[in-house]
């Protein structure tokens, strides 16, 4: 894992479309700019981790029947 | 037709017009592109989402507008590039359910909707990132409706 130091304001260009500024630093809190193509999927680690833990836990819970509330 | 194999629902002879590609995988599934989109019924918020994959993979699937038509999401379309949707391309709006062994305590994950596109034949999970909005494991069926059932049972 490559580690480097920036300070406010400055940036890492990362495969030459992906733009990552170092907004604020604020206490514990670090604020991140983040330019990049659209197509490009960006989210919050634990996010994305939540929503996959879901899915993991939603394919293996299906125990009861769909059918009993199909006329519902 | 293709045939599906499915460990849950046997195997199934599927029309091509309901094989979807993924082509980010689901969260926590990335490796698994192609699923068969299986409703219950023609008009039924149910349905099944069968991978081609991998037969045990199977989630059950439910249309939330059915339960909470006051939802509503952005998706930024651009980066889910694949997906053609367009004002005339209307897309199909599904919601991961949960079903434990008594099905009124069903929850299903309003936080991440998958978006099909029948045109295209593409889908894709989208998360809200809005914080808190909706919630990953909202109640079909409230406590009070479920105790109004067992009455009437």
């Amino acid at each position: 894992m490559l580690v480097l130091s920036r300070k406010t304001g400055q940036s890492i260009i990362i495969n030459d479309n992906i733009v990552i500024t170092i907004a604020e630093v604020r206490n514990e809190t670090v604020r991140v700019a983040i330019e990049a193509p659209r197509e490009i999927k960006i989210y919050r680690k634990e996010i994305y981790e939540e929503i996959s833990r879901e899915n993991k836990m939603a394919a293996t819970n299906i125990d009861g029947d769909l059918a009993l509330l199909k006329n519902k | 037709m293709i045939k599906v194999e499915s460990t849950r629902l046997g195997e199934l002879k599927i029309g091509a017009n309901n094989i979807y590609t993924f082509k980010n995988g689901l969260p926590g599934f990335e490796d698994e592109k192609k699923f068969a989109l299986i409703p219950l019924e023609d008009d039924s918020p149910f349905a099944y989402l069968q991978s081609l994959q991998t037969p045990e993979l199977t989630f059950a699937l439910v249309n939330p507008f059915q339960y909470f038509p006051d939802y509503e999401f952005k998706a930024d379309l651009e980066e889910h590039s694949n997906l053609e949707i367009s004002p005339e391309n209307k897309p199909y709006i599904y919601t991961i359910a949960n079903i434990p062994k008594n099905i009124r305590d069903m929850t299903i994950n309003l936080a991440a909707p998958i978006v099909f596109d029948p045109e295209s034949c593409t889908a894709a999970q989208i998360i809200i990132q809005t914080e808190h909005k909706y919630d990953r494991k909202q109640r079909l069926f409230t406590e009070e409706e479920n105790a109004g059932e067992k009455s009437e049972a």
